[in-house]
């Protein structure tokens, strides 16, 4: 049995590739200081955020970074009825409009996007124009319309108000979003299916659906996102009752009158936050997964 | 399956397509803009010239869409 003779790299092989080795290390570090500055860049606003809500409101302004006079009081504040600040109910219309949103454009997404996706029929892609067009129109240019519409027919204040111009806004979202995932979908499957016997509609509901279950995920949390920080409309057609998070902050009152409350108005973004940055945390995978998933053709 | 030709076609008559929906969109907009302004005695002078160049958009539109193919998916459903 022979063995392969040890061979030794050349000398003159030596300099080029500790270049390269040190280019490559170069590139990589350049890239780690970049993702750092980004990272940097987004969480900063975050941190000082938190950091001023636990300061005493004495010491809103203090620039230092780190947690001085740390302090609760902020949240108790934020929640603070005495005050006028109906935190705790706003948290519940936000879930409330945010979750109603969600299903309802979801449901009229979901058949939208498979129709637009997968079936043959005049005009679709004009459709999807449309939709298009309802997507970029401004949302500041409905708000007189609807404040009209809905005083005159008694909406005023109510959750309906609130939940079907947002659905108006999550739609187009929806649709394109799903109508990507649907256009990728092998049509093996729903030709197996239907081989095997489901109708059409059948094949829809055990075979692609399960399938797209991802996209449909992603579709949510990017839905529920977009209720959730949902302000203009908000702010006009709401009343104390059915206001939002978002409408709530913006009317905090502070301890002292003519005070402006920015330590609680930092606590109540904080708890506004949480909620979001754990869902995208845990879901991170699944949503990663669904936004690219119809990108590849 | 389509040539590529065909397939590029295809293409460019889906672009159009949505070009043209995206359009009547606004389009359809104006036209209820319009109609609530006349309604409530408003003036809508100003609105009109905007429908009409949207119209007359769409209208190019439709007819360099009318000399493509139908953009249809590579496979018919059932």
């Amino acid at each position: 049995m022979s063995t392969a003779p040890a061979t030794t790299a050349p000398a003159a092989d030596g300099a080029p590739r500790a270049a390269a080795r040190t280019r490559q290390r170069w590139t990589s570090t350049r890239t780690y200081i970049n993702a750092g500055i980004i990272v940097l860049w987004c969480l900063v606003p975050f941190y000082w955020m938190v950091l001023t809500a636990f300061r005493d409101v004495g010491y809103t302004f203090d620039q230092s970074f780190w947690p001085t006079h740390v302090t609760l009081d902020n949240f108790v504040t934020a929640f603070s009825t005495d005050l006028g600040n109906h935190f705790g109910r706003s948290l519940f219309n936000s879930f409330f409009i945010g979750i109603c949103t969600t299903a309802i454009g979801l449901l009229f997404g979901v058949f939208a996007a498979y129709a637009l996706a997968r079936l043959n029929f005049r005009f679709k892609f004009i459709v999807l124009g449309f939709i298009l067009g309802a997507s970029m129109f401004p949302g500041v240019a409905i708000v007189t319309p609807l404040f009209q519409l809905f005083t005159n027919i008694g909406w005023m204040g109510t959750y309906q108000a609130l939940i079907i111009p947002d659905i108006s806004f999550v739609l187009p979202l929806t649709v394109y979003t799903l109508t990507a995932f649907f256009r990728e979908m092998p049509w093996e499957l729903e030709e197996a299916a239907r081989i095997d016997g489901c109708t059409q509609g059948q094949a829809f509901r055990k075979v692609i659906m399960p399938l797209a279950a991802p996209a449909v995920f992603t579709t949510a949390i990017l839905a529920f996102i977009s209720a959730w920080n949902e302000f203009l409309i908000a702010s006009q057609l709401s009343s104390d009752a059915t206001a939002p998070v978002t409408v709530a902050i913006a009317s905090f009152a502070g301890a002292q009158p003519h005070q402006e409350p920015y330590t609680a108005v930092m606590a109540a973004g904080t708890i506004v936050t949480v909620p979001l940055v754990i869902m995208v945390l845990i879901f991170q995978r699944k949503i990663v997964a669904g936004l690219t998933a119809g990108g590849v053709k | 399956m389509l040539f590529p030709a065909e397939r590029r076609a295809a293409r460019k008559a889906e672009n159009l397509d949505i070009l043209i929906g995206f359009l009547a969109f606004f389009a359809v907009v104006l036209v209820v803009v319009i109609i609530a302004t006349e309604v409530t005695g408003g003036s809508a002078l100003l609105w009109s010239p905007v429908l009409l160049a949207l119209v007359l958009a769409i209208w190019g539109l439709w007819r360099l869409r009318s000399r493509l193919p139908e953009p249809t998916i590579e496979r018919k459903t059932y």
